[in-house]
């Protein structure tokens, strides 16, 4: 982004026009995108953003006309590299997809035919323009160098099965780049893939740029991602581009309301739970197919006028720099109202709710042992969250499972509920403990039963969980979805029938059926968009002041965990690496693994200068490294030490535990790159 | 939220005018009655569907009310009125489809002998669907030996070819009704259970379950309340192919001799099996147009399946 790039072309290596397009869905076309005006130039790196439903994917599968069966485009134009592409033939398209053009989708995994060796599939691109068997291999091998792939000989004799996330991620992007794509369009690249992993993959991306002068159409919903990496973006909205300009300008200084919405819905510059709530926009997208001769913002936009409402609004300049808006008020963005810094009353509680004492948990595995957890010892006190966080496969989920009581923990290990202990399994568990311990989960979608309706998923664990029986129960069901502001209408209503956020309202609310003392959130707000997530993080904050309630609060977010953490639990191969209150773990001395998991996350406040990289993958609990866990990756492993004998914990002052053979003085700092302002 | 806690959620945030109160956030998506309507004008403009139903209604009508479509018998042989048969006679005149052998109408054959294949068809496959169902959510739901276990059976019963098994049942237990019911319900389990089965475990491993685990719900419970209305998708779809194979296995039982009735009662399977010889005489309407039902109700079926299924996934 800091690099200055050549936009001096006249010919645009893509140019959107008026781009107007619908789906059939049962026999109806509806409208989906409703005029998309763009261009990126060649060597320029474009991000598109906006909440799921906005248009932002249909309009990256359009921009190669890469459409669905039932996806119609009825106005505008295509134009890349001076064709035309809403006039090709299909021959023709594919010839322009085979050479000039390249896409990588979300999933690595599903792009991968799993039955053909990575160097196959690689060669595959290159036979396709025209290279020998024997020819393509070796440009192969020689792609996959350039995607810096680690032993990339290794990895050409390899299925894609035998390859993480992040090396797939890699691969793919190494095929996209086989034709040196004036057009390389990438769907939310980083999506599936880990904040440490992510970055990595960022990079790559960003060097290559570099090297190659192609035009990046990047599609995110992580605004970080696109900060980080794009030079101008385009903020998409019911499928029109409500504001434009370079990413600085956007995102410092945005002018349409709904950007700014959007930007006020992320926890930025540190905020923590106490500060203030987030801003969550009301209301919801316009759906597909709705017929929209206004501002699509309008209903939501909290300076809206009876014009607004009438007429498509013109798209007004706001720099000379090309950053636009399409509002009819652009004066009045001062008024969109700033969330409130008020100082909300969050206190913990000293008596321990949960204890989680030794707990380790070992799998049996075609006759291994897999330790996915360690000796794992945490307390929650009443009121209190407890975030955890590391990367997948660190344990964090078995955690939450053995503690729900779907996994019952190894012997010798117990979590305790009030000081007593509670059985392993939770249909052993007596009602009380059942009752103390619930969980939400990561998709709304897989948590509910989609042959339900709202009433009888809550009136089942009001029964379940209080006893309460027939009207009772009803109206304890009616009582808490009034609380996570359910209507009685909601309650009639099918899961599917409901958005996402109303989904993980209604999962929380099943949760809460039993006054719990302690709720497992796992991820529970990953699968939202931002401004739903910021709803669910304020009313998970207000069931936590008004009921007192613990939570083990699992996320990969470090901006949402820092939001709503009282104390941080850092994971790293089933073991805690390190365990303190936010404010220790932000100002430090911290792990070095959590020092590179911090610098990691691409922030929409700026970007980091000194990323910590961390190679490689994280190991397999099956096959643990010796020593200190983190060695492999750690780079302040101390030879001869690190890699043979077992760290101890060190309380470095307040009850902060670090699991690592560095002295205390010699720990490192986070690097703060979301300083408060 | 015990009951002592404040009912009333809203007032606190009011303050703070951060948190903007998501106004009871409108619904996502079309209502349940608006999609149903949608699919069932899709359903409805397929031609497929239109053609299969005005088949498969034509047969169900036949079945019921034969004698509204042909006055004729189909079992005494048509005499003039000087009392002679007309054997072999082509179609045309007054036999639509010519007459047989012994000169019985071959249109009012294959009129009544829809009855019998479409009575013993649906008990067969409804048997297979609910024995099938419960067996296949048992084994997707408990994996471990009793998996293991089912499966064995399941597989051996698969690996037996269907008519060499369904003639060997009969022979033992006797060419009844019930017995060629009975055969084919038995013989159309195993396919159900395995494909109830793999959706079965799909359904699972999703986190609704697990949560009715860690609320201490009974298995049984589980299987029946909260798996088995998310599979009837996958039940429906085999039901509708299975109809299709019973109606093709039972024709094929009755053309080998095994149909469990009166060879002198109309009969697709039979009327093939007794007169197909004679096509090299040139005879060919008593076979053709019984197999012509057979494949029309199969083809039917089938053309009706594939629709809904289709209009379930637009």
């Amino acid at each position: 982004m800091t690099d200055t790039v050549d936009t001096a072309t006249d010919q645009a290596a893509l140019a959107i026009n008026g781009l107007e397009m619908s789906y059939v869905v049962r026999g109806t076309p509806r409208e989906v995108l409703r005029g998309v005006t763009f261009s990126v130039q060649p060597g320029e790196a474009y991000g598109l953003v906006g909440e799921s439903g906005c248009g932002k994917s249909t309009t990256a599968y359009a921009a190669l006309r890469y459409l669905p069966g039932n996806g119609l485009i009825t106005e505008g134009s295509i134009v890349a590299d001076g064709l035309t592409l809403t006039d090709m033939s299909s021959a023709e398209l594919r010839e322009f997809r085979a050479r000039r053009a390249s896409m990588v989708y979300q999933d690595p995994v599903q792009a991968m035919n799993p039955v053909t060796k990575v160097g196959d599939q690689v060669a595959e691109a290159f036979t396709i323009l025209g290279q020998s068997k024997d020819q393509a291999l070796a440009s192969a091998l020689e792609a996959l160098e350039r995607v810096k792939i680690a032993a990339p000989e290794s990895v050409m004799d390899r299925y894609p099965y035998q390859l993480s996330g992040g090396m797939l991620q890699r691969v793919v992007i190494a095929m996209a780049l086989a034709c040196d794509p004036t057009l390389l369009v990438l769907d939310e690249p980083t999506t599936g893939l880990d904040a440490t992993v992510e970055a990595e993959v960022l990079d790559l991306v960003r060097d290559l740029r570099r090297e190659l002068n192609s035009a990046v159409l990047l599609i995110a919903h992580n605004l970080g991602v696109i900060r980080t990496m794009c030079d101008r973006v385009g903020v998409m909205y019911a499928g029109r581009i409500v504001e434009e300009g370079t990413v600085t300008d956007v995102f410092d200084n945005p002018s349409h309301p709904y950007t700014k919405g959007l930007l006020n819905s992320i926890p930025r510059h540190g905020i923590r739970k106490g500060d203030r709530e987030l801003f969550a926009i009301p209301g919801n997208l316009p759906q597909i197919g709705d017929a929209l001769p206004t501002c699509v913002y309008v209903e939501r936009c909290p300076v809206a006028t009876e014009i607004c409402s009438t007429e498509v609004p013109p798209v007004v300049e706001r720099t000379v720099g090309g950053h636009w808006t399409r509002c009819h008020h652009p004066d009045r963005i001062d008024q969109v109202p700033d969330p409130e810094e008020v100082s909300i009353d969050h206190t913990v509680g000293t008596e321990e709710i949960i204890g989680v004492r030794g707990v380790s948990k070992t799998f049996r595995q075609r006759g291994n042992d897999v330790p996915a957890l360690v000796s794992i010892e945490m307390g929650f006190a009443e009121g209190e969250t407890l975030g955890l966080v590391g990367e997948s496969g660190s344990g964090k989920s078995t955690l939450a499972k053995t503690m729900t009581g779907v996994h019952p923990p190894d012997e010798g290990g117990a979590i305790t509920l009030r000081g007593r202990e509670m059985k392993g399994k939770a249909t052993e568990r007596v009602e009380e403990s059942i009752r103390a311990i619930q969980m939400v989960f990561q998709n709304p979608d897989s948590a509910l039963n989609r042959a339900w309706t709202v009433r009888r998923i809550l009136m089942r664990a009001v029964t379940k969980l209080t006893g309460l029986k027939g009207a009772e129960a009803e109206e304890r069901a009616i009582e808490i979805a009034t609380s996570m502001r359910l209507s009685e209408r909601h309650l009639d209503m099918r899961p599917r029938q409901l958005s996402g956020g109303l989904k993980q309202r209604v999962a929380i609310a099943r949760a809460f059926a039993g006054d719990p003392e302690v709720v497992v959130c796992d991820e529970p707000t990953s699968a939202l968009d931002v401004s739903v997530q910021a709803a669910i993080l304020n009313l998970l904050a207000q069931l936590q002041r008004e009921e007192r309630t613990s939570y083990l609060f699992i996320s990969h977010d470090i901006g949402v965990v820092r939001y709503l953490a009282d104390r941080i639990a850092v994971m790293y191969v089933g073991r805690i690496m390190e365990l303190g209150t936010t404010e220790q773990l932000f100002d430090g001395p911290v792990h070095p693994y959590t020092e590179a998991l911090l610098s990691a996350v691409p922030s929409v406040d700026g970007t980091a200068s000194n990323r910590i990289p961390l190679e490689g993958d994280i190991p397999s609990p099956a096959n643990p490294p010796p020593g200190c866990v983190f060695h492999t990756r750690c780079q302040y492993v101390i030879e001869g030490t690190c890699d043979v004998v077992v760290p101890e914990e060190v309380d470095v002052g307040g009850g902060h535990r670090i699991l690592c053979h560095l002295p205390v003085d010699q720990l490192p700092v986070p690097v703060e790159l979301t300083a408060k302002t | 939220m015990s009951d002592d806690s404040t009912p009333e959620p809203v007032t606190q945030d009011a303050a703070s005018g951060a948190e903007s109160t998501p106004e009871l956030p409108e619904v996502a998506g079309a209502t349940r009655k608006q999609i149903q309507r949608e699919q069932l004008s899709v359903l409805f403009s397929t031609p497929g569907f239109i053609v299969g139903m005005g088949i498969l209604l034509f047969w169900v009508l036949a079945a019921l009310f034969p004698t509204l479509i042909t006055g004729t018998d189909p079992i005494i042989s048509v005499r003039g009125a000087d009392g002679n048969t007309f054997p072999r006679e082509p179609p045309g005149g007054e036999a639509w489809f010519g007459t047989d052998q012994i000169g019985r109408d071959v249109f009012a054959r294959v009129i009544h002998g829809a009855g019998s294949i479409l009575t013993i068809a649906p008990i067969a496959t409804a048997i297979a669907i609910a024995a099938g169902t419960l067996t296949g959510l048992t084994m997707g739901y408990f994996l471990g030996w009793v998996d293991e276990f089912l499966s064995r059976i399941v597989e051996s019963i698969l690996s037996i070819p269907v008519i060499l098994m369904a003639i060997l049942v009969v022979f033992t237990f006797g060419e009844t009704t019930p017995v060629i019911i009975g055969t084919i319900a038995l013989l159309f389990t195993a396919p159900v259970a395995r494909t109830v089965r793999a959706a079965t475990i799909a359904e699972a491993q999703l986190d609704y379950v697990t949560s009715a685990k860690m609320r201490g719900e009974k298995s049984f419970f589980i299987i029946v309340q909260e798996i088995l209305p998310n599979v009837t998708g996958v039940i429906v779809v085999e039901l509708t192919v299975r109809l299709g194979y019973a109606v093709f296995t039972l024709a094929t039982l009755a053309f080998l001799g095994v149909s469990g009735r009166d060879p002198q009662l109309p009969d697709w399977g039979v009327d093939v099996a007794q007169n197909w010889e004679r096509i090299g005489a040139d005879v060919w309407w008593p076979t053709i147009f019984p197999a012509l039902a057979i494949a029309s109700l199969v083809i039917a079926v089938n053309l009706v399946a594939d629709s809904i299924d289709r209009a379930l996934k637009s």
